[in-house]
């Protein structure tokens, strides 16, 4: 669905947001992309969406070359900004105006509009048959709560009811590639708790594919299979959430209250140890030595008060990829 | 058929926006207006103190100046966005445009059109038309009305061929605002009065580059066949629908190319 071979994109400023990056994601497929501000996520969505040309390398959607004018790609795909890929990317990167008063009206809704005429206007450039473009909408309605403001001018919703209306300006037309970018800045536990079932649900009954690209990990592992980093314009991992587990996620921790002196623990096969009063941190692999012998080894020998072992997060685990150590 | 459904669906909700807080849009009409009749005074009062301006009596320069009022309330119906284009492509609507799976062209033709200030000068126009009209020697036969209406479209068009071409440099620079709407307004200032009373260059430009004269001038002539005209080949007077085509192909041709070069 979407082949990306060698992309390279640089700005005025000689950064490069795109670094030859490669990659392959076919239908159905449901990726996160991650990365920190301005490593490069807008841009390479923008990439794919045809808003921006590489300057060298090869981009293909729908086995076509993304032009934004394309209609046959405009028709099958879905964009949703949040706050964040505006702040961040549009922002700074391309113009250096005001990135407030540009986020008054982007995105896919007309802000001088209320919700009901834009939803009308999407009707009519979709081309959907009334009954069941309304129907559609009734469904959204009940994971996103749009109808109540539906006569409400876009600039005057809070920023959360306005992505709920712009994340469901876009599934009503229920797009073959959604893309998302920082969809989840601004809105509260409730509602992304409801988006999140609602892209699940979209992904199982439409097999529609799905780019997420935001900071918040949690969400990603939550929705995604697939999982991308981005780092200063590069692809530092392409992968499964499994296949960073086993990778970075081997590097446990084993913390233990004595009730007596610290005692020697040469014995065992840890990476390291950290000793604060009568409390010891010890680093481990989980490959190596199991939680049970070091706890065996432990309990068998000395009084202990207390015992905690820790499984590093996903969030650890990236740090760690990102060249931090895994703590 | 789809594309009327589209334009009566930007049409609708245009309007509907528009007009919706009713005090702020009628004074803006009002604002819109008086601003217009003060230059349509301004053009009186010169009158009244030389009877005539290059043979033009003031009912025949109230007459041109209908057309031109006309022309342009249409002109803020269908190109609007051309005319603010820089801010809609600062504020991300362009993109939103391009993202959609319709032909761009389309899409902007209509959307956000500005209908409050379309109703002032199309009210100031039927005004100028009733004031004149009949008094300037015109018979109103189906030939001449055909004229009339052919001549309102080709000027609508010509005024949005200007815009469209200028709004292309938008692509490749950011801000021209001043360019575009210094070009446009002298013009058409200039246009308010008859073209043979100004010097070699300004009618040069006003013919060839900005072709304001065939917005209003040259169909003025054809309807009141005054002696200036002798000046000009007689074939100019029906030369506005050619000059609509050929200025707004090459406008839009120009955009098209342009907008090849555009890094949202």
């Amino acid at each position: 669905m979407i082949i990306v071979k060698n992309a390279v994109k640089i700005f005025d400023n000689e950064i490069h947001a795109t670094d030859n990056v490669s990659f392959h994601i076919s239908s159905c497929e449901k990726v996160g992309l991650i990365g920190v501000n301005g490593a490069g996520k807008t841009t390479l969505i923008r990439l794919i969406c045809g808003l921006l040309r590489p300057d060298s390398g090869y981009i293909r959607v729908f086995r076509r070359e993304p032009l934004s004018w394309d209609k046959t790609i405009g028709m099958k795909m879905g964009m949703v900004y949040g706050l964040g890929a505006i702040l961040a990317g549009k922002g700074k990167v391309s113009f250096g105006f005001d990135a407030l008063s540009c986020f008054a009206g982007s995105g896919n809704l007309d802000s001088e509009l209320t919700i009901k005429n834009n939803f009308e206007l999407i009707q009519t450039i979709y081309r959907i048959p009334q009954d069941l473009f309304w129907s559609r909408f009734d469904e959204l309605d009940e994971a996103l709560g749009v109808k109540e403001y539906m006569n409400y001018h876009i600039n005057q919703l809070s920023l959360g009811q306005k992505m709920r209306a712009e994340i469901a300006s876009v599934l009503i037309y229920e797009p073959e590639l959604l893309i998302l970018d920082e969809p989840f800045v601004g809105i509260d536990v409730s509602a992304k708790e409801a988006i999140r079932m609602l892209l699940k649900k979209l992904s199982m009954n439409k097999n529609t594919t799905i780019i997420l690209a935001t900071h918040n990990v949690e969400e990603i592992e939550k929705i995604c299979n697939r999982v991308m980093f981005l780092d200063r314009g590069k692809m530092i991992y392409d992968g499964s959430f499994d296949k960073i587990k086993y990778l970075h996620g081997c590097m446990n921790t084993i913390s233990v209250e004595f009730d007596e002196k610290i005692p020697d623990l040469q014995d065992l096969p840890i990476v390291k140890y950290e000793i604060e009063n009568h409390r010891m941190k010890a680093w481990y692999n989980s490959d190596i030595v199991s939680a049970k012998e070091i706890t065996a080894f432990i309990v068998s020998r000395y009084r202990i008060k207390d015992l905690l072992i820790h499984k590093p997060t996903i969030e650890e685990m990236i740090k760690s990829i990102y060249g931090g150590i895994s703590t | 058929m789809d594309l009327i459904q589209l334009f009566l669906a930007y049409a609708k909700t245009g309007i509907k926006t528009r007009f919706q807080y009713h005090m702020d849009s009628f004074l803006l009409s009002f604002a819109v207006f008086f601003r217009e009749a003060s230059s349509i005074f301004g053009v009186y009062f010169l009158l009244l103190k030389f009877d005539t301006l290059g043979d033009w009596n003031i009912k025949e320069i109230f007459f041109m100046f209908s057309i031109i009022s006309a022309t342009y309330s249409l002109f803020i119906m269908f190109f609007m966005v051309f005319r603010d284009f820089p801010d809609w492509i600062k504020h991300g609507d362009f993109d939103r445009i391009l993202l959609r799976p319709r032909g761009i062209f389309v899409q902007m033709l209509l959307n956000g059109a500005d209908w409050v200030a379309a109703l002032s000068h199309g009210a100031i126009s039927v005004l100028m038309f009733i004031v004149s009209a009949n008094s300037v020697g015109i018979r109103w036969n189906a030939t001449n009305i055909l004229y009339y209406i052919v001549t309102i479209i080709s000027g609508t068009v010509i005024q949005g061929a200007i815009f469209v071409f200028f709004s292309a440099f938008n692509f490749y620079f950011s801000k021209n605002h001043g360019i575009k709407e210094f070009v446009f307004w002298k013009s058409r200032r200039f246009a308010t009065f008859p073209l043979s009373i100004y010097g070699r260059v300004v009618q040069n430009i006003l013919m060839f580059v900005i072709p304001f004269a065939f917005v209003n001038y040259f169909p003025a002539q054809y309807l009141l066949r005054k002696s200036d005209m002798a000046a000009y080949p007689a074939y100019y007077m029906y030369l506005s629908p050619v000059i609509a085509v050929v200025s707004f192909t090459i406008a839009y041709l120009f955009w098209r190319f342009s907008l090849r070069y555009y890094q949202s």
